[in-house]
């Protein structure tokens, strides 16, 4: 057994981005914990810090105008903040890999997809690169793709987006990294080619057993993959749970909210229109005070544009929420008071 | 979300051959005539400026004073000029000189360029600003007369012809990279290279610049063209090649002075020291810009076959 319990421990990150326009609070103390093999959700809206926080993790946020001004990001129990850049650059690829949202433009035109895959293999391995391109084939196959020796000689532009998506999950692969930063995925996917490549990536987690850390904002994609799911707004998680909990009893409205404004199936036929979660994203540049997601909140009360709630534990368990809601009247039930006054 | 039982590859393959990305341009070059008659007619030009003066029977600086302005004739094909030298050679020989200057010196002020160019691009900021102020200083002096100057003084010799060029040349090239790496470096493709864990040096050169390249082969062939013009006018102010080695443009300037003189031998003037020089400038300037036309038809990676 290896000296560190969690794969992934971001303490307390603190990304801000330094515009012309003011200081943007991407993200803001965010904290969170992947244990080996354990698939973790993050969900929250466009622009609630959940890309940056994996970003932050590769240590690839732009510098200026982004910077991560504290924290402790340990990655088997070493702080990758404080290595060298060109150590960085072995942990990369290597350790920890990363699918984009975009396979359309996230393989470079002119190389053929067999080169840009060989191309991670020899940066990490010392492969000749023949051996790497065999290297290719065999991972093509396995991420099913078919005809793999003709395929890695295809541009491209010669291969369709699922084609594509799985050539980057082939690429993210190639070094057997302990952890796969999953980006949105399936979000640029149609629903089809979406549903086989979470397929894939349940297959190929059950059979290469790493740890992944799925960013979306698709409530049906971690619902299927992840045990752990951690909700963000506005740069701040705002609730931490296990999958099964999070879609039972939400703790925090906006969880809540995220979970009702999405149809489903297998809560019946219902005549009541989707709840909707009024108003905007707070401007960045603009926090509101105390809570943030207070001015579009449902339960709001008069401590919750004054003091910003802490993040703490539920009942002693690793399930976390920061709400007053919860502080001062306990544990919510959301769902069966029929959705509050919907609307 | 539907439960998927098998995962298999759904592609359908419809195309029955495959192109290398180089077998696409070509084919696609290749539909663009104007282009493949520039080529063929580049083509002709550099085998005869090769190939004449080693067949030849007379040498470029072969004086031969009675033979003085000969008109064309099966003993001298293009005529003499007035100091009995044969054109024909001469003008092969020129052509050497004037393509050699050419194509070096827009190759060396594009890697002048590409380098500033990718620097001011990728890394941004201070650099990028002082970089580019240069560029604006430079672009904003009028280059006739600083070619005319700096040609003065230091000579009119093939390499300081070239050096000159490739000082007062790089800066359309430098800006047109720093763009194109300005937009790229944002590119995911940037972005995903950098999660594998590639080093700076490696996404400029490797993920970068190869991008750029289509580009670049445009602009190359452009300043090509741009290079013999701006070559055959210093050696017309007498700045440019000295003779007696021969460039096409100081060809054509020692015709002037004949052109509008006397009738020589035969009557009339003598045109063709004048013609074909300048038919020669004329083919290879409107070739180069019809090949630059078809590549960067051929190169656009936007166009699909």
């Amino acid at each position: 057994m290896p000296e560190y319990d969690y794969l992934v421990d971001v303490r307390n990150l603190k990304t801000y981005f330094y515009t012309e326009d003011g200081v943007v609070p991407a993200v803001d103390r965010v904290s969170l914990r992947i244990k080996p093999g354990e698939t973790l959700g993050v969900v929250g809206e466009s622009g609630c810090g959940k890309s940056v926080t994996s970003l932050s993790i590769m240590r690839l946020i732009q510098q200026p105008p982004g910077k991560i001004l504290e924290g402790e990001i340990f990655f088997k129990g070493e702080n990758l903040l404080l290595k060298p850049e060109d150590e960085m650059r072995k942990v990369r690829g290597g350790d920890i890999a990363m699918i984009f949202q975009e396979p359309m433009t996230s393989l470079n035109p002119v190389y053929t997809v067999g080169d840009q895959v060989s191309e991670a293999i020899i940066l990490h391995q010392e492969l000749s690169k023949k051996d790497a391109i065999d290297k290719v084939v065999q991972i093509f196959k396995l991420v099913g793709i078919s005809d793999a020796e003709r395929r890695v000689n295809s541009y491209p532009h010669q291969m369709s987006g699922g084609m594509r998506q799985r050539v980057m999950i082939a690429m993210a692969l190639s070094c057997n990294p302990d952890l796969l930063i999953a980006d949105e995925p399936t979000t640029a996917l149609d629903v089809t080619i979406q549903a086989q490549i979470l397929e894939l990536m349940k297959e190929l987690k059950a059979r290469l057993g790493m740890a992944i850390m799925l960013v979306t904002h698709n409530l049906g994609v971690v619902a299927e993959m992840a045990q752990n799911i951690m909700v963000m707004y506005a740069g701040k998680v705002v609730e931490y749970a296990t999958a099964r909990e999070i879609f039972k009893t939400p703790q925090h409205p906006y969880s809540y909210g995220l979970l009702y404004s999405v149809p489903r199936l297998d809560r019946g036929k219902s005549k009541e229109p989707l709840l909707t979660i009024e108003g905007v994203v707070p401007n960045p540049y603009n926090m509101p005070p105390g809570c943030r997601f207070h001015p579009r909140c449902k339960f709001r009360m008069d401590s919750c544009d004054k003091e910003e709630p802490p993040l703490i534990s539920i009942d002693n368990s690793e399930r976390l929420v920061a709400c007053w809601l919860f502080l001062h009247k306990g544990k919510q039930d959301f769902l069966s008071e029929g959705g509050v006054e919907n609307g | 979300m539907a439960k998927v039982s098998k995962i298999e590859s759904t592609e359908f393959d419809l195309s029955e051959k495959e192109y290398s990305y180089w077998g696409v341009v070509w084919r696609r070059f290749r539909r663009h005539r104007m282009a493949i008659g520039g080529l063929v007619t580049l083509t002709f030009i550099v085998l005869f400026a090769i190939i004449a003066p080693l067949i030849s029977p007379y040498t470029f600086d072969a004086i031969s004073l009675e033979d003085k302005f000969s008109r064309p004739s099966s003993k001298f094909i293009l005529g003499t000029d007035e100091l009995g030298r044969d054109v024909l050679v001469r003008l092969a020989y020129g052509g050497r000189v004037s393509l050699f200057v050419a194509v070096i010196a827009s190759l060396s002020s594009l890697l002048v360029g590409a380098i500033i160019g990718s620097i001011a691009g990728f890394f941004g900021g201070w650099l990028d600003n002082v970089l580019m102020r240069l560029v604006d200083v430079l672009l904003s002096i009028p280059t006739f007369p600083l070619l005319m100057l700096l040609a003065m003084y230091f000579g009119g010799s093939l390499w300081n012809i070239i050096l000159i060029f490739t000082v007062l040349g790089w800066m359309g090239e430098s800006r047109l990279i720093r763009g194109y790496f300005l937009s790229l470096k944002e590119s995911e493709f940037v972005e995903a290279a950098l999660a594998i864990g590639a080093s700076s040096r490696r996404i400029i050169f490797r993920h970068i610049m190869p991008n750029a390249l289509a580009i670049l082969i445009v602009s190359v062939t452009l300043s090509v063209g741009g290079v013999i013009l701006f070559e055959a006018a210093l050696s017309y102010l007498g700045l440019g090649i000295q003779p007696p080695t021969p460039s096409w443009g100081n060809m054509l300037q020692r015709s002037m002075e004949y052109i509008l003189g006397a009738p020589v031998e035969g009557g009339g003037p003598p045109w063709w020291l004048t013609f074909y020089p300048g038919l020669m400038i004329l083919l290879t300037a409107l070739s180069v810009n019809f090949i630059g036309d078809g590549l960067r038809d051929a190169l656009d990676p936007r166009l699909k076959l």
